[in-house]
């Protein structure tokens, strides 16, 4: 497994891929306290120049609390089109380009390749979201004062970090289903908001992934069943999906002409 | 080491194998010949674990290939006819992960024995086809396998690159190593194959040891380069005229093969007689080159 992790490491950094994610949400912790802090009053008094200003007071009037459920809301919206694009490839390229082969014909199992690609990109891709947040939750000190502490931030970028191991999982189930990476990148982000949007209608967020963001934002340390109902679900679903990538992939046929 | 009866293989309603039997024993160089299309890579996909048979058997190294797993399962070196890498890894750490340690003597080893132990440090994104082949054949030894299965190494190469892939072809064999590889360049298979097996249109025409092939046709051969073209029924007489065995039209000439010198005399004649101007006329030893044409066009 050592050679499987030390590969997909190697991939992660030489590819650009673990930078783009990075810079991507940095962009985002780094801009939304900008906006909210310069921009957002400077939009408002333009907009509203020449009539009652009281107002504008109570709109601007932003929180370092308030900052930080900003940025968490975005984040995963924009950041969810991000990965899911950037990481279309991680199996379906695979497949697509031929490249396990050669690794299969030298004994390599595909619980471990995939195992690898999970742990790799999955530990990334819980410490990028958390060193986001943390920035995020410094930069959005300095500009408008420290409010709460850091623990209910580290509690908050792992639950988005757990979602985003939900997305991965995703990813590299419809890859090697689709083969197909772009598609593969659609139908996460399909899967992803359908059932946010189908779960906020019906009212049953806390049964689905999307619960955990839910958790995420109130930043408030917990773990009773209001989280554990989520979580489980997100562990079920993840169980479920890589089950499915191994068996389709133990059915698959290899080395063929790819158009 | 390979037993192969009635494979059958079929796409979406297209049979690509149909019935196709092998048979490739332990140490021999086994040469896989056929045009484009023919059903190569096909089987050697089957064979090699990759692949799942629509019909028949197929056992390699001792293994059930329609009930494998895993290809991993077979320990076979494969090369595919267009080897994937990762081109941002060197080729060490190809080997390396490949080999799924980091014995580094190991890695060290092929490296020298494919000629890229300088380039070793290099990511194999800017290798050349040439090694890119050879990194394959080496990825392919790197579990020491008894059986290589290698698809058109040679193809697709400068004579340089060629030549140095059927090197390492003729060191495998020194080494004791079964090989099985496929190919359309029949030279390749002359110079170091012991058995050749020819396919077409997913059926295996012949299956002989080379020596064997060569010595079974001994007849000469006669390339006829005409000045004028020849009229079809007038190369139908020739075809039919006694000795001749078989005759092949190309575009610009037509090939005949014979059953002894003395029929020349009554080729020249016949010619003669029907007043073909030729430029060249010129006698050989049959090739496997001819046998291909002739198979293929027999088919």
């Amino acid at each position: 497994m050592r050679t499987e992790i030390t590969k997909e490491l190697q991939y992660a950094i030489r590819s650009g891929r673990v930078l783009i994610l990075l810079a991507n949400f940095l962009f985002i912790a780094l801009l939304t306290p900008v906006m909210l802090k310069v921009v957002l009053p400077m939009v408002l008094s333009g907009q509203l120049a020449g009539e009652a200003t009281q107002g504008i007071g109570g709109l601007t009037d932003m929180t370092q609390l308030d900052c930080i459920r900003n940025y968490m809301d975005d984040v995963l919206q924009i950041g969810a089109i991000i990965i899911a694009f950037t990481l279309c490839g991680l199996t379906a390229s695979e497949i697509r380009d031929n490249t396990w082969v050669l690794p299969l014909c030298a004994g390599k199992r595909f619980g471990r390749m995939v195992g690898a690609k999970l742990l790799v990109f999955g530990v990334l891709m819980v410490l990028i979201p958390i060193i986001a947040l943390l920035v995020d939750y410094g930069y959005s000190g300095l500009l408008f004062g420290f409010e709460i502490g850091a623990l209910p931030i580290l509690y908050g970028g792992l639950l988005q970090g757990l979602y985003v191991l939900f997305l991965l999982s995703c990813l590299m189930m419809w890859g090697v289903l689709l083969k197909k990476p772009i598609s593969a990148g659609f139908l996460t982000l399909a899967t992803a908001f359908g059932i946010h949007f189908i779960s906020s209608l019906l009212q049953f967020v806390e049964w689905t992934p999307s619960g955990l963001l839910a958790h995420a934002n109130k930043l408030t340390p917990t773990l009773d069943s209001t989280l554990l109902i989520p979580l489980g679900m997100t562990v079920l679903l993840i169980v479920l999906m890589i089950t499915l990538t191994l068996s389709r992939l133990k059915r698959m046929e290899w080395n063929t002409r790819n158009i | 080491m390979i037993t192969v009866k009635g494979l059958t293989k079929e796409f979406d309603g297209f049979r690509a194998l149909k019935g196709l039997n092998m048979h490739v024993k332990a140490g021999e160089v086994y040469g896989f010949i056929g045009p484009n299309g023919s059903g190569k890579t096909t089987t050697m996909n089957i064979l090699a674990g990759l692949s799942h048979p629509t019909q028949g058997e197929c056992t390699v190294n001792g293994l059930d290939v329609t009930k494998l797993t895993h290809p991993g399962d077979l320990n076979i070196g494969y090369l595919p006819e267009d080897p994937k890498f990762y081109p941002w890894m060197t080729a060490h750490e190809t080997l390396g992960y490949l080999s799924g340690t980091q014995n580094n003597e190991r890695t060290g080893e092929i490296l020298k024995w494919t000629g890229l132990l300088d380039a070793r440090s290099r990511r194999v994104g800017g290798f050349s086809r040439g090694m890119k082949q050879r990194l394959g054949i080496g990825a392919a030894l790197i579990r020491n396998p008894q059986l290589l299965i290698l698809d058109e190494p040679s193809s697709a190469l400068d004579p340089e690159g060629r030549s140095e892939v059927l090197r390492l072809i003729k060191d495998l064999k020194g080494m004791g190593k079964t090989v099985l590889f496929s190919t359309h360049i029949l030279d390749d298979v002359e110079r170091v194959c012991d058995t050749v097996g020819m396919i077409d249109a997913g059926e295996m025409l012949f299956e002989k040891p080379l020596a064997q092939l060569q010595k079974e046709n001994t007849q000469p051969i006669f390339d006829i380069a005409p000045v004028h073209s020849v009229e079809p029924n007038i190369l139908d007489a020739l075809e039919r005229l006694a000795g001749v065995i078989t005759l092949t039209k190309s575009e610009n000439n037509f090939t005949i093969k014979v059953a002894n010198n003395t029929t020349s005399v009554s080729v020249m004649r016949f010619l003669a007689d029907h007043e073909i101007v030729i430029e060249s006329f010129s006698q050989r030893k049959a090739r496997l080159e001819d046998l291909f044409l002739q198979g293929v066009s027999v088919k």
